[in-house]
């Protein structure tokens, strides 16, 4: 017993130090990427510096501080069975699993001045949403591709490609809040109820990523996402947050039309061009979207038409300048 | 040709930011690039106007199935378009569509398309192929159901990612300097025609 006692305190003793230690290092790491990406002040608001550096200590630390200690495990078993049992913290720690996988694809983009634009805009138009007050978080993937995704509890994607291509802030503002009437309709959440309820996954799929990460990730959750990210919702959802995104935007005082613009962007893309691919599939295309579209909207929503549209560009030059609201003003040295 | 090849900047890597839960940095950069000189079809008869308005001055009526050329400019519904003789004007953009071919367009999938995971694009291509309905989708490269069947969970950037997150008044805050209002707007009907 006291021989265990003491062993116990050697052991803490030993590790404090090495603790402090590591905290330090995490720090600098820290200070140095802000000072990279001129971080400094943006970071600040948003998180207290200790959170980030926390995060920064890496997979040792931070998995049980941004897991909250839920089991993967735990979730998918609430998943299988009803979506009653998902109330709305633990959809979010699926939100939190299912966006771990996605950034296992693909790094944020490290260009904070983006990323912090991202999440004023998307936070702007999902205050206007039926979910105003989950904890929306909006980034941008390092990826050339043109692409957006959304996981439960209000954690939204786009890629740099999309970033560089939408025309205008109309037209990034649509894509957001399409993706967030995914996340206030539980499109997500409902397909990978009726997945994990249909048993669709084999004990050999679901046990791919056991045990990693201190068994905090499960194994079956990632399964079923990956599942659900590679076959895709149901059409009709995909309307609905077409639909419904439309009218969010408009709510939020964006051009209806963004949408509209977006689409037939799409539709024009060219097979050949490497950063799109033509596929089969039996997702709606870009026509059809634009057909239902124009039923449902009509002229009703002309009137909120019209007002010339910012760039993305312009947008970030303007809350440069006018340095009111944005922290924007910390321009990431040896950018231009 | 909407899209340019992309103009990749030398890309800046740091072994710090490695460190940092892998975040590499690599920027690229494209132009801005709607969908211009694209032919479109006049799909309802309608009115090539100088302005983007309904009641801007109508400068030639078209005619069902009229071709135009988008140029690229864009205000709210209506797009910049160049008719017959060269004549620039305005029209709607639900009254254009896509000339019968580009929609219903199915080809073979791109020799480097990554079979993908999907979003607000694609559906990515995990059905079955030859499957004989019309439709083009687009997947993106790079982020495909390789990526994702091999990715590790990448839990530290999570907490990158919530640490990028803004409050409610600070996002109001961006709305007053954007000079953005809100508008009470009904929901959009479902529409009766089903696709």
């Amino acid at each position: 017993m006291k021989q265990h006692f003491i062993t116990s305190l050697l052991a803490v003793l030993i590790c404090l130090p090495v603790a402090t230690a590591q905290a330090q290092d995490a720090g600098r790491v820290l200070n140095l990427f802000q000072s990279l990406m001129g971080a400094g002040q943006v970071a600040a608001p948003a998180a207290p510096a200790g959170g980030l550096a926390g995060a920064l200590l890496g997979n040792a630390l931070a998995p049980a501080a941004v897991m909250q200690g839920r089991s993967g495990g735990d979730l998918f078993q609430l998943l299988s069975q009803s979506l009653d049992q998902i109330d709305e913290p633990r959809e979010i720690q699926i939100g939190q699993q299912l966006s771990a996988m996605l950034l296992g694809t693909k790094p944020l983009l490290l260009d904070m001045t983006l990323q912090r634009y991202v999440n004023q805009l998307g936070r702007w138009i999902s205050l206007q949403s039926a979910r105003p007050d989950l904890p929306w978080t909006f980034a941008v993937l390092d990826d050339p591709g043109f692409n957006a995704f959304a996981a439960p509890g209000g954690y939204i994607f786009v890629t740099k490609g999309l970033m560089d291509r939408v025309a205008d802030e109309s037209e990034l503002a649509a894509i957001l809040a399409h993706e967030i009437i995914h996340v206030t309709s539980k499109h997500h959440l409902i397909s990978l109820n009726k997945a994990a309820r249909a048993g669709l996954l084999t004990q050999a799929i679901s046990s791919q990523f056991k045990n990693d990460l201190g068994g905090l990730v499960s194994g079956q959750l990632m399964a079923l996402g990956r599942n659900m990210y590679t076959k895709g919702l149901d059409q009709s959802d995909e309307l609905e947050a077409d639909r419904s995104g439309v009218a969010l935007a408009a709510r939020a005082g964006f051009d209806p039309y963004g949408l509209v613009g977006v689409l037939q962007q799409l539709r024009t893309a060219t097979p050949d061009d490497a950063l799109f691919s033509l596929s089969l599939s039996t997702h709606p295309p870009a026509q059809l979207r634009l057909n239902q579209l124009e039923l449902a909207m009509g002229n009703r929503l002309d009137r909120y038409s019209g007002q010339v549209p910012l760039t993305i560009a312009q947008r970030l030059q303007r809350l440069a300048s006018s340095g009111s609201g944005s922290n924007l003003q910390t321009a990431v040295p040896g950018k231009n | 040709m909407i899209l340019t090849k992309p103009k990749i900047r030398a890309s800046a890597r740091h072994a710090y930011l490695a460190l940092c839960a892998g975040l590499l940095c690599s920027t690229a950069a494209w132009a801005q690039s709607p969908p211009q000189g694209e032919t479109v079809q006049i799909k309802r008869a309608a009115h090539l106007r100088d302005g983007p308005s309904e009641s801007s001055r109508s400068l030639m009526p078209l005619a069902l199935q009229t071709s135009v050329v988008r140029l690229g400019e864009k205000q709210g519904a209506w797009i910049k378009v160049s008719a017959s003789d060269n004549i620039q004007g305005w029209v709607h953009m639900f009254d254009v569509t896509a000339p019968a071919s580009a929609s219903t367009s199915t080809g073979n999938v791109g020799t480097s398309a990554l079979r993908g995971i999907t979003g607000f694009f694609n559906r990515g291509s995990g059905q079955a192929p030859g499957n004989n309905v019309a439709t083009s989708t687009l997947g993106i490269r790079g982020l495909g159901a390789e990526n994702l069947n091999n990715a590790q969970p990448n839990v530290a950037a999570v907490a990158q990612l919530e640490a990028l997150r803004v409050n409610a008044a600070q996002a109001r805050q961006f709305g007053a300097a954007a000079s953005l209002e809100t508008r009470p707007v009904d929901p959009l009907p479902l529409p009766e025609v089903k696709p």
